[in-house]
């Protein structure tokens, strides 16, 4: 059974412009978004920053207030959840959140950050259990007395990491959780995960703009674009089988294309449409080397290819075939 | 031919609260002209610091001990300041990590480059205006009337940092610095960058240092790559030799330690470490640098710091390298 449920989550923020803040601007930052994570496994979000990834995950976390859809945990439905329940979830969901530094509250030392949630459930918050936390992460004694100033980068993500560690949640939503960190930092962080999933049967929801570390860790995953998933199933269907053209042009962006094939067919033209005022038809379509007619009119369904694989594009047939003449050539 | 790039044996040292911290302790490095050389290292291993020494444009803290910088044969590092700003934007030019704060957000682009053109081609109106909307072009920006009319706030990420790259060509520059030019913006918009800058490079007649600390980022644009760790440039050598043939244990250790997907229904596995932490430069290990976490380390590596050896077409800083061993 799945742990976590997303069915059709919307989150639209709505925003006030012009004289006298009398225009109303919507911006559909999550629009739409329904997948099912397993107990004990990764679930990765892959997609273009701006395409609603933070949001999907305050959403799930219960920290943003969905504009429509529904949630479950374990089963039992959580969209809603206020007081008493909310707190009892807090300790089965944490999340760490993208940006370190401002994530951590500058008046309090890191000690204290530390224990923070396992005395918000009122909890044991000797110093050991700081200290131990600490200790995963590679973070010595030194620093529970430390401000977040005093960190660097790495460092407060790591505090972070800890912070969300203490109740020894069920599910870690991470956010962007290695790209303040280099290289052996990040290879250490990430072996964590993996040694805590392996022995607590933890389970990630991952964001990560980087496809090295999705394709290292994930089991399952979603690619998002503008605010809607336009493909996703298992790490094996979205990177050998690729089906949606802005899955090819991470994928080609990244060289994770089949030996030989030329990424540069795929590469995309131009931005990220302006969420203010997004393309008519499908958001992709004004950027995309696949796009006909259709298009520019209807958004495509998200459509079942079997084995759990779906995709939303009108052309996926001509995506995969021009895959496989690459392929071949 | 003679380099276009040349820096012999810098010594440079930060004074700090806590002491002297002690960064290059005679670094050489040289580059020819059209060359593109990726720098690649640990946070905190001296990168930036390299970059700003080549224009001379360090932080007060900064003491250079000795050590020459050369462009075309000429020292940078002892000409006054006048004879800088002839070189500073007009043959070297940079170009940041984040464009928000190297542009300046209260004047529109065309403001910004029209100064950049002015000053450094000499030119006036109209045709100022027209240089200044080809290099816009050049860069790959849609609509380059319009990019000029708007301020920075008003573009994304990746069309601020590509305004950047065409101010840092106005001058026509014999060398561009680039520093982080693509951390602050996601990986498609990171791909179109790397490949406008090899177009660049194609096309034009500049040599580029490109400083990134994602391997990927510098196998991709890269002729020749220089490993650097804790002040020292470890291994320089091309690229596929670089990242095929890798010679210093912290090359090693550094591709080693970055993820990759995973096969076809290939199980998950755990990444290979470094252990250890990255030596605090106020009081550096004695002999390499890299001795106390290096799986190799012999007795020479503590007492002494290695010269560069040549090997397989590299030059490696390190005694397993040595002919005597
Ligand atoms: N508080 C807010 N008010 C209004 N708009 C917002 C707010 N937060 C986010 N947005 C907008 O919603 C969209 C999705 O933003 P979000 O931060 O979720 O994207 P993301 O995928 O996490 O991007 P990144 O990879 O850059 O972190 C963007 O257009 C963003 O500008
Ligand atoms: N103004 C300064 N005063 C004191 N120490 C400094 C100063 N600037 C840099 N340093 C130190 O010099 C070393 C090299 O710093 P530098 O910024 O060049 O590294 P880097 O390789 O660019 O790192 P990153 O990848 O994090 O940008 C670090 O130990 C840093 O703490
Ligand atoms: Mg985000
Ligand atoms: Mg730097």
């Amino acid at each position: 059974m799945s742990l976590l449920k997303v069915e059709q989550l919307k989150k639209h923020y709505i925003m006030k412009e012009g004289l006298f803040n009398r225009k109303k601007v919507e911006i559909r930052a999550v629009d739409g978004v329904s997948f099912e994570v397993r107990e004990g496994t990764t679930y990765g979000i892959a997609g273009e920053s701006g395409s609603g990834k933070s949001t999907l995950c305050m959403c799930v976390a219960r920290l943003l207030e969905p504009t429509s859809g529904k949630l479950y945990f374990d089963g039992k439905e959580y969209t809603h959840a206020k007081g008493e329940e909310l707190r009892r979830l807090r300790a089965e969901i944490q999340m760490v959140f993208q940006n370190p530094l401002s994530s951590l509250d500058p008046h309090m030392v890191v000690k204290d950050i530390v224990l923070e949630p396992v005395r918000a459930q009122g909890k044991n918050d000797d110093e050991s259990v700081a200290l131990d936390a600490l200790e995963k992460v590679g973070l010595s004694r030194s620093v529970m007395k430390m401000y977040p100033h005093e960190l660097s980068g790495g460092m407060a993500q790591r505090v972070a990491i800890a912070r969300a560690l203490t109740l020894r949640p069920r599910m870690l939503i991470l956010d962007e959780p290695t790209s303040a960190l280099d290289a052996s930092m990040q290879a250490q962080v990430l072996n964590l995960f993996n040694e805590l999933q392996r022995e607590m049967k933890i389970t990630y929801l991952l964001v990560s703009h980087d496809l090295s570390v999705i394709g290292h860790m994930c089991d399952s995953m979603a690619v998002m674009y503008a605010g809607r998933i336009v493909e996703m199933g298992s790490y094996d269907q979205l990177f050998y089988e690729p089906s949606h053209p802005y899955t090819l042009a991470l994928l080609a962006s990244a060289r994770f294309l089949p030996e030989g094939v030329n990424g540069d067919k795929f590469a995309l033209r131009g931005e990220m449409p302006s969420p203010r005022n997004p393309p008519v038809g499908c958001t992709l379509h004004p950027r995309c080397p696949f796009a006909t007619d259709v298009c520019h009119v209807n958004y495509p369904d998200l459509e079942a290819l079997g084995n759990g694989h779906f995709v939303a594009c009108h052309n996926k047939k001509n995506v995969t075939e021009a895959l496989e003449i690459a392929r071949r050539i | 031919m003679e380099p276009l790039l040349e820096i012999k044996d810098l010594r440079l040292v930060f004074s700090t609260e806590r002491g002297i911290l002690d960064l290059f302790q005679g670094l050489s490095l040289s580059l020819m002209s059209r060359e593109v050389l990726g720098i690649v290292g640990e946070s905190g291993s001296g990168k930036s610091t390299l970059a700003y020494t080549i224009i001379k444009l360090l932080p007060g803290n900064a003491r250079i001990l000795s050590g020459k910088v050369l462009l075309e044969g000429r020292d940078i590092l002892s000409m006054k300041e006048e004879e800088l700003r002839r070189i500073r934007g007009k043959e070297i030019t940079m170009v940041f990590q984040d464009p928000s704060t190297s542009l300046n957000p209260v004047f529109r682009i065309k403001d910004q480059m029209l100064t950049v053109v002015k000053e450094n081609l000499g030119l006036q109106g109209e045709v100022a205006r027209k240089r200044a909307l080809e290099l816009l072009k050049q860069v790959e920006l849609p609509d380059p009337e319009s990019i000029m009319n708007s301020f920075p706030f008003e573009l994304s990420g990746g069309m601020q940092q590509r305004v950047m790259i065409a101010m840092a060509l106005a001058a026509n520059p014999k060398l561009i610095v680039a520093d982080e030019p693509t951390s602050s913006v996601d990986a498609t918009i990171q791909t179109q960058i790397l490949s406008l800058l090899k177009k660049l490079k194609a096309e034009r007649d500049f040599s580029l240092i490109l400083i990134t600390h994602s391997i990927a980022v510098a196998k991709e644009v890269s002729d020749r790559i220089a490993v650097m760790y804790a002040g020292e440039i470890v291994e320089l050598g091309k690229v596929e030799t670089v990242i095929e043939k890798h010679l210093h244990p912290y090359t090693e250790a550094l591709l080693k330690s970055i993820p990759r997907p995973r096969g076809k229904s290939e199980m998950k596995r755990m990444l290979p470490v470094v252990p250890g932490q990255v030596p605090d430069l106020i009081s550096p290990p004695s002999g390499c640098r890299f001795h106390p976490r290096c799986p190799y380390a012999m007795d020479i590596c503590k007492a002494e710091r290695p010269p560069y050896f040549n090997k397989d077409g590299s030059l490696v800083m390190c005694w397993l390298y040595s002919e005597e061993r």
